[in-house]
């Protein structure tokens, strides 16, 4: 390094400096990243990430990969690995509340106009893009639950074999996703 | 530009390194979490593993325990601690225990005992104890043997999988009470049937 430095001009020498550092930034980085520090990478695109057999539900801990249905994750600020929820309803029910402790980055469901509802693995898509049919006779690994499409026309070949109803994002309500009762449930004892 | 061809082609080396270099720590990087992440291989004793005897418990060794807090449901993973109006558990002759969110969960497991408990027959259970459903999340119900316990099946309750269950009770007269105000009809144990239990099993019916 000091050799190739040495012979060489001003300007050139100045990019390779640049060059350099763009590799070191490059690093660091990527330790960060490692290191699971990169809370400031807001502005970065989100990966969802992927079920596997030993993936579990953040809110009761039941296990993803064995149960139907779409399933959920959220990116939390300052968190690099996603929360993850073996329901849609889950994830709205935890959405909806009225107060959040943290801001949300993101929120992806699977698109199951793709995903196979008996092992849905993949498809994830933005939560807020969706498409969903509440009322369905399809369950998912709680019981009924809302399935989440990408697009409307699958959607509506959804609701012509199980039924339901279409809903966008902004119109789920509170009482839609009650985890204790409500709209989809009784569990009183 | 006025480089000179050399300078240039340092320069690009020099790119080139710092490209290869940044690649090299992703792959390394990549390769450690690899490394770190567990084999692919997946057993249900790893996620909920059986709970073995503690003689300083005080307990007799087929008396039921307290849930642990952090105790897992082998069967869907679910921490029964949360549940504990709907929980069981399953008591093997040497004391070690098992935890369930609730009754379908233990009988899904009992049907295969030597898959959910590897080196565990069903022969060796002890004890299979489940909650009277007249207590509440607050208060559970006492717990009562499985064996000498009255399910309703078919009511509209609900259990933590949020779908149908098989509440249980001490007797005909509470398990009846309960069943004329939410519906189903009165089972003892060894009169549930194995198909409604596979029909409660909410698990993806691939291969099963």
């Amino acid at each position: 390094m000091k050799t190739l430095l040495d012979s060489s001009p001003m300007l050139p020498r100045r990019s390779l400096l640049i060059a350099g550092m763009a590799g070191l930034a490059g690093l660091a980085g990527l330790g960060l990243a490692a290191c699971g520090k990169s809370a400031e990478d807001s502005q970065q695109a989100l990966v969802p990430a992927e079920i596997d057999p030993r993936s579990t539900c953040d809110l009761d801990g039941m296990l993803l990969a064995d149960y139907p249905g779409p399933k959920a994750q959220i990116f939390y600020e300052g968190t690099p690995q996603p929360l993850f929820f073996c329901d849609t309803v889950e994830l709205f029910n935890t959405l909806l509340r009225p107060e959040q402790v943290r801001a949300v980055r993101a929120a992806f469901v699977q698109d199951m106009g793709l995903a196979d509802w008996e092992q849905p693995r993949g498809h994830w898509f933005e939560a807020k893009n969706g498409l969903y049919v509440l009322g369905s006779k399809r369950h998912g690994s709680m019981g009924p639950t809302l399935a989440s499409f990408s697009r409307e026309d699958q959607a509506q070949a959804f609701i012509k074999s199980w039924g339901g109803r279409l809903l966008r994002y902004a119109e789920i309500r509170p009482e839609m996703v009650d985890l204790s009762g409500g709209a989809l449930h009784d569990s009183r004892m | 530009m006025e480089t000179p061809v050399l300078t240039r082609r340092r320069l690009l080396a020099a790119g080139i390194s710092a490209a290869g270099l940044t690649l090299g720590a992703a792959l390394w990087v990549r390769h450690r979490q690899a490394a770190a992440s567990p084999p692919n291989e997946f057993e249900f004793c790893v996620l909920a593993p059986l709970q073995v005897n503690d003689p300083a418990s005080g307990l007799g060794l087929l008396q039921a325990r307290p849930i642990p807090a952090d105790a897992r449901c082998p069967v869907c993973g679910m921490f029964p601690a949360r549940t504990p109006e709907w929980a069981a558990q399953v008591i093997f002759d040497d004391g070690a225990t098992q935890f369930f969110d609730s009754p379908v969960s233990m009988l899904i497991y009992l049907m295969d005992v030597g898959r959910f408990a590897r080196g565990r027959r069903d022969t060796e259970v002890a004890a299979r104890l489940v909650r009277d459903s007249r207590g509440s999340r607050a208060q559970p119900g006492d717990w009562i043997d499985a064996m000498r316990a009255v399910f309703v099946m078919g009511s509209n309750a609900l259990g933590p999988m949020r779908t149908g269950n098989l509440p249980a009770f001490a007797n005909q007269a509470a398990a009846r009470d309960f069943a004329r105000r939410r519906g189903g009809q009165c089972v003892e144990f060894t009169q549930i049937p194995p198909a409604l239990i596979r029909q409660l099993d909410a698990r993806s019916h691939l291969g099963h």
